[in-house]
């Protein structure tokens, strides 16, 4: 609202159809929080620092957690 | 006398746990007599190391140093505002709020609270009173006692698990009955300004409203409620859940919330257009919202389970001001009586952080 910025036109129907644009995975979503000079300021730097420290150490614990999926299909197939 | 001690005097507190909300929202500080809170307030002398604020969900913390390796303590401000029962115990229990500040006085900038309370001061440079209401789902499940297997519906007063889907259904919802009875009393014990609580698409999902308000307020409330719900649902031997996505086939629980902000100065709704149904200011905020969605979405989705089997969802804003549904979208415009102008704000991804309290998942084929 500060910036006074315009949106692009109202979507009639269903949305489905539209590209996404919201980042797929956290990592991602981290990267792009990382780059934005105005939510920094908004939020503090000291805050966003260590959101994302602590969301990517929570993404790297998960990142090392064997799935039931893995045991499913892998363990006896490849 | 102070306020806070004439109040845990009326109501005859024996114990008292001041909390503060960790970075996942998880609820974390210390819990003493009535007498030793009250000599805290006089001597300062409630403390809590900083680390609690940068610890992760599993109660490691991360390896980058980001904040100073010295360990500090704060100390804990409860806020007067936010005294409330804990009403689910046998003694007279108080829970109260508390900010943290270090030693210099300096607000702790890495709570949440503190977090929420900064933007709503840049709000309110800027002439704007924001008013938001969450709206939060959520499942009941069977209790799980082994994480290695998925969870299941849990048995309601039919005593057979719920199958099919069961949007809006009454009968569904009263399944779990004795719930309800306990988390609307309960919330009317806290002040908790629930409204209407609906059964959505999955097997024992719900979704509960909560009145439009100040978002200090209802970010506070939105905390205690989960608590709430959390403990009423143990009460009568289920669990409630607020995940994102916890069952591969249901659909994903999500928060969403509505926001309208007002002039501070003449009281008036500056999302409502004079001619147009929504005002310029509302259109710079929705293109806001376009713009720096994608960055924010760590705050709206911050966990992994926030992806899980996630879908593309646009951020094109969407309306809702006819007869037909809003359309699948992270924004959606209201404009219809009696309801203000406003958006309703929704994101793919669950739990939230308690600043904005997050969207998680939208519900499977837009129900609303």
């Amino acid at each position: 609202m500060s910036e006074e910025l315009q949106p692009t036109e109202q979507i009639k129907g269903s949305a489905y159809r539209l590209a996404q644009t919201l980042p797929q995975q956290l990592p991602d979503g981290l990267k792009k929080l990382n780059s934005s000079p105005q939510l920094k300021e908004v939020l503090g730097e000291a805050f966003v620092r260590v959101l994302i420290a602590v969301k990517q150490a929570e993404h790297e614990a998960y990142q090392s957690v064997i799935s039931s999926w893995e045991r499913e299909h892998l363990l006896l197939n490849v | 006398m102070s306020d806070l001690e004439t109040w845990l005097k009326e109501h005859r507190i024996t114990e008292v746990e001041c909390i503060v909300a960790d970075i996942n929202g998880i609820a974390r500080g210390k819990i003493l007599p009535g007498y030793k809170f009250l000599r805290s307030m006089q001597d300062d002398g409630l403390r809590l190391p900083e680390s609690i604020f940068i610890q992760t969900v599993t109660g490691d913390y991360p390896e980058e140093e980001v904040i100073d390796p010295v360990i500090r303590d704060i100390r804990l401000r409860p806020d007067p505002a936010t005294i409330r029962l804990v009403p689910w115990y046998q003694e007279p229990t108080a829970q109260v709020i508390a900010d943290g500040v270090h030693h210099d006085g300096g607000a702790v900038a890495i709570a949440a609270r503190q977090v929420l309370k900064r933007v709503l001061a840049l709000y309110a440079e800027s002439g704007w009173r924001p008013v938001v209401a969450p709206e939060l789902e959520f499942f009941l499940t069977k209790i799980n006692t082994d994480p290695d297997y998925p969870l299941e519906p849990p048995i309601g007063r039919s005593k057979r698990p719920e199958t099919g889907r069961q949007s809006y259904g009454i009968e569904a919802a009263n399944e779990f009955d004795p719930v309800f009875e306990d988390v609307y009393d309960w919330c009317e014990a806290q002040s908790i300004d629930i409204d209407t609580l609906a059964h959505e698409a999955g097997a024992a999902q719900m979704e509960i409203n909560f009145n439009h308000g100040d978002p200090l307020a209802l970010a506070d409330q939105a905390f205690l409620f989960k608590r709430t719900l959390r403990q009423a649902a143990l009460k009568h031997g289920i669990y409630a859940t607020f995940m994102a996505k916890p069952m591969q086939n249901e659909p994903g629980s999500s928060m969403h919330i509505h926001q309208s902000v007002y002039s501070i100065e003449t009281g008036e709704n500056l999302f409502a257009g004079t001619e147009a149904p929504y005002s310029e200011l509302f259109l710079n905020h929705i293109a806001g919202l376009q713009r720096f969605l994608p960055a924010a979405m760590p705050l709206f989705a911050p966990n992994v389970n926030s992806y899980a089997g996630s879908a593309a969802i646009p951020t094109h804003p969407s309306t809702s001001n006819g007869a037909g549904r809003i359309a699948r979208s992270a924004c959606a415009c209201q404009d219809r009586a009696p309801r203000p102008a406003g958006s309703r704000t929704g994101w793919p991804g669950p739990t939230p952080i308690p600043i904005w309290p997050s969207p998680p998942r939208w519900p499977a084929a837009g129900s609303a």
